[in-house]
């Protein structure tokens, strides 16, 4: 009876994320104009059936800017987590298997990090390595390990107790098989589930870096990057559609990888049902 | 109790020591060279060096380090500044000492995130718990809806729609001009917190046109946080509605109003801490954001300029602050906690 | 004479499946009436039917229900007897406290509730209550939290709260579990006494009959959402009619006197797939061709009532 619900959760996440992906993917069929086509004389129109989201300064075509910069979005936040994890997983396996003061260190190391807002740490550290996407991509898995190898390490000790673990050790095999062969395959649930939630959260990371001015070098389109040349705008001329629609752009996606996120977890942990 | 608190307390010095380390780490990471840039573009090489060797950048690393802890007793001096004496140095960019400039805007930010934190708060909680007691019902499924998107929407593009609509469309509520109108005379006070100083001196209309100025930021910045402990509040008042000691309280004749503030409320309130502290954290990162849209004037922004300017120990500053902030708020929440859970502080 | 509480006809069901199928039930002044029955039996909804304490989802219906001459069958009637006219003993006295709150708190609030007392009086009238309950610190008790006491303890605390509003009749849902087999005992023969010496009614409700025999004075043996057989603990205990109550005998008795019990084949059935005949029909050792098709007719022999179409006579030894 419940279970179709969060199927249909499942379902609409999907389909909105995949959208998105097919936006960035198809960007050029999708997008009417040149992202960068600078055309002065068509500057801060309102949305029209030639320009479906305006134009912002120098002419810039909104609707295509919007369109091409989810390739920047969803690359950069896609590459940040799939680091993260190539980082976090087999750190988080190994600490919680292995435990002792390397376990310690590790964890003191996180706890250090974490003392740290994210975004405080994104913006210090990519100041320090410089702008451009392959460092926000750097930049934005790194501040996203620590999530992932505490994440992987709570599992593995709590399967390292399991029964099945046990026989597997009762049977004579390595400790380096038991953990790839027993351990690992059981801890993959969870940090799929993690990544959805993780990926929209690198999108907004990676959006409010680039508010800032520390994202994707302008003028390639970049959602979070025209939010903010779109506000003075706004307020100089009330040319509301610059910041507007890359910002529902962002909601989307993050909208629909939570609804993801949520979802799977309730197929991963179905216990977790019952308090729903 | 007082055991616990300095366990708690002893835990979080390597960790506070380790933050100032990786603050000094990220900071001297910046390119661009701060001598110069203080020399201005037109100073010669030597200029430049003599600058370097006042600022200290020509020693080693370690030696910086050292410096900036425990002060120039490190170097051979007399025992002046550092850290630990609670010297912050000096601005390269303003001349100031570091720590006055921030002084001088942390009520702001202070203010800021106070403010959110008590509008997700009051949002949140009674929310979340409504939602719990109509699980299932039209209300519930509207908060998970309202949870969910909530944390899909940028902070700072909410804090565009609100001056769009309540600002630019409506013209209700002032512009993004910082906590008061431009020109207007600034509240003197001794906290630095308007609502606070304007209150205590009586002056209403400073007061209020502070309370107008503050509403917007406040939404935007305390929005994000409503979802996540909306949903923390639902989920723990089920588990204690779903309690042995709900139904007994009830079979001894416990109903309506006290059962739900005494038992409910109560029970629930240890998980929505936690979640509160966290979200400290959160808010003190997300004032960055929600401070440059609304032209505040306080530490992110300064922290802002700071980085653009490559103005080490102001950086520094910004970053420890926010980390030791963050870990204060943990520090805060776990004692909370350990008052209003007797069973944590067995832990 | 007259009974404090009268249940009659009372069916509950969850979710479209009938939990309680007609339960019949008496509690009459002075006497402690034993509840007992395996799991699912339907014991304890039967208990929170009266104190309207089911779950949400639950529909509940009295053919009548009277406590003390007043009509039972009002909700509100039933909230507003819990704790003042109807004290409640649970089944898990750990779980069961508030354990944010002192344990002396918990216990001076509900005087304070029930009996309208102020601070320094609820406070003198609850460590009366702790020492009632035969608790030797009282004092220390009363500052103490949930946690940082025993089980046993925990209940000790628990009945205190009950007794707190002076009730007429406690109910005690299978007060001993999860407690040690020693103080098992303690537990329930303190509830005796102390029902006894308040001159109150008592439901004590098991899956124990041995513990039936130490303090009931009557028993009702439920099976799948029925009463099967009501009769005093005397008459149970000598000549049980119907067959699942006589094997419980059986099996309770030859577990006191170290014997091998002969178990009843076959489980409780599910709520869905129960006989709308006689439900213990499958697993009966006396079952005949009647007993699959008809409900069981009521039969009252000296005052034990049982409903069966094949009950065990005097003297007959069950195969």
């Amino acid at each position: 009876m419940t279970t179709r619900r969060y199927d249909a959760r499942l379902v609409i996440g999907l389909v909105m994320f995949g959208f998105m992906v097919a936006v960035a993917v198809f960007a050029p069929v999708i997008a009417r104009n040149d992202p960068l086509a600078i055309d002065m004389g068509n500057q801060f129109l309102p949305p029209s059936a030639d320009h479906w989201f305006g134009t912002a300064r120098l002419g810039f075509d909104v609707f295509s800017r919007v369109v091409y910069a989810a390739r920047h979005d969803l690359l950069i936040a896609v590459s940040a987590v799939v680091l993260s994890i190539a980082i976090g997983h087999p750190i988080g396996l190994l600490v919680g298997y292995v435990g002792g003061w390397g376990d310690s260190v590790t964890m003191r190391f996180l706890d250090v990090i974490q003392a740290f807002p994210a975004l405080v740490l994104a913006i210090g550290v990519l100041a320090a390595l410089g702008q451009g996407v392959r460092n926000l991509i750097l930049v934005i898995g790194i501040v996203g390990v620590p999530t992932f190898v505490r994440l992987v390490r709570a599992e593995v000790r709590s399967l390292r107790e399991h029964a099945y673990v046990e026989a597997g050790r009762a049977v004579g095999n390595s400790r380096s098989k038991i953990l790839v062969r027993y351990i690992a395959p059981g801890t993959v649930g969870t940090v799929v589930t993690q990544a959805a939630v993780s990926c929209g959260w690198a999108i907004l990371l990676a959006a409010a870096l680039g508010f800032i001015g520390l994202g994707v070098p302008l003028p390639e389109p970049e959602w979070g990057a025209m939010i903010a040349e779109g506000i003075p705008e706004m307020r100089r001329g009330g040319s509301w559609w610059i910041p507007v629609f890359p910002g529902v752009a962002i909601a989307i996606t993050v909208f629909s990888l939570s609804l993801i996120g949520e979802s799977v977890a309730d197929l991963v942990e179905p216990t977790r049902r019952k308090s729903r | 109790m007082l055991s616990y608190l300095i366990r708690r307390v002893a835990a979080l010095i390597p960790i506070l020591i380790g933050v100032t380390l990786l603050a000094f780490i990220v900071s001297h990471a910046l390119p661009g060279d701060p001598a110069r840039q203080y020399a201005g573009i037109n100073a010669s090489d030597a200029q430049v060096e003599a600058i370097r060797e006042r600022l200290g950048l020509d020693r080693s690393l370690p030696q910086q380090y050292c410096i900036y802890m425990i002060g120039d007793t490190c170097a051979g001096g007399s025992g002046k500044g550092g850290l630990l004496r609670g010297d912050l140095g000096d601005s390269i960019r303003t001349g100031f000492s570091v720590a006055e400039d921030v002084g001088a805007r942390l009520p702001a930010t202070l203010e800021l995130v106070a403010a959110g934190m008590l509008f997700a708060l009051v949002v949140a909680l009674p929310l979340g718990v409504w939602a719990a007691v109509r699980k299932g019902k039209l209300l519930d499924k509207f908060c998970r809806f309202i949870s969910t998107l909530g944390v899909a929407v940028p902070d700072f593009w909410l804090a565009m729609i609100l001056l769009l609509v309540f600002f630019i469309v409506l013209q209700w509520l002032p512009g993004p001009v910082g906590r008061l109108p431009i020109g207007a005379t600034l509240p003197d006070g001794p906290t630095g917190l308007y609502l606070v100083d304007t209150l205590v001196a009586g002056d209403w209309a400073t007061f209020w046109s502070a309370v107008k100025h503050l509403l917007l930021p406040m939404v935007a910045i305390g929005f994000p946080a409503v979802a996540p402990i909306l949903r923390l509040t639902r989920n723990a008042t089920l588990s204690v509605l779903n309690s042995d000691y709900i139904a007994f309280g009830r079979a001894a004749g416990l109903r309506g109003a006290p059962l739900y503030l005494k038992y409910v409320l109560r029970n629930a309130l240890p998980g929505a801490v936690t979640m509160t502290g966290l979200i400290a954290g959160y808010m003190i990162g997300g004032a960055v954001l929600v401070e440059r849209v609304f032209s505040w004037p306080g530490v992110g922004q300064y922290g802002y300029n700071s980085l653009i300017n490559t103005d080490y120990p102001a950086i520094q500053a910004y970053v420890l602050l926010s980390a030791v902030t963050y870990t204060v708020a943990f520090l805060i929440v776990d004692l909370v906690q350990s008052v209003i859970d007797p069973r944590v502080r067995l832990k | 004479m007259s009974a404090l509480l009268e249940v009659r006809g009372l069916e509950v069901g969850i979710g479209g499946l009938p939990i309680l199928r007609g339960v019949d039930m008496e509690v009459r002044p002075g006497e402690i009436l034993g509840v007992v029955g395996e799991t699912g039996a339907g014991k304890s909804m039967t208990a929170r039917s009266v104190l309207d304490l089911l779950p949400a989802a639950a529909t509940v219906d009295f053919a009548s229900c009277t406590f003390a001459g007043q009509d039972f069958i009002p909700p509100k009637a039933r909230q507003e007897a819990r704790g003042h006219r109807i004290g409640f003993v649970p089944q898990r006295p750990r779980g069961s406290l508030n354990p944010v709150f002192r344990v002396g708190n918990q216990l001076s609030a509900t005087l304070r509730r029930l009996r309208d007392m102020g601070r320094r009086e609820a406070k003198d009238e609850a460590l009366g209550l702790l020492r009632s309950v035969r608790i030797t610190d009282p004092e220390r008790v009363y500052r103490s939290f949930p946690h940082e006491l025993s089980g046993g303890m925990c209940q000790r605390v628990c009945i205190a709260i009950a007794l707190a509003g002076e009730p007429d009749l406690i109910i005690a849902d299978e007060p001993t579990t999860g407690l040690d087999v020693t103080i098992q005992a303690e537990i329930l023969r303190l509830l005796g006494e102390l029902i006894t010496e308040r001159n109150a009614a008592g439901m004590l409700i098991t899956h124990d009959l041995g513990v039936v025999a130490d303090v009931c004075d009557r028993v009702a043996v439920m099976y799948a959402g029925r009463v099967v057989n009501l009769g005093t603990t005397t008459e149970i205990y000598r000549e049980a009619l119907h067959p699942y109550a006589n094997r419980l005998v059986s099996i309770a008795t030859s577990l006191d006197s170290g014997g091998t019990p002969r178990e009843i084949p076959g489980r409780v059935p599910n709520p869905g797939d129960r006989l709308a005949a006689c439900a213990f029909a499958p697993r009966c050792f006396r079952a005949g061709p009647g007993c699959f098709d008809a409900e069981p007719p009521r039969i009252d022999r000296g005052g034990q009532i049982a409903f069966c179409h094949h009950p065990v006579n005097a003297g007959e030894v069950p195969r």
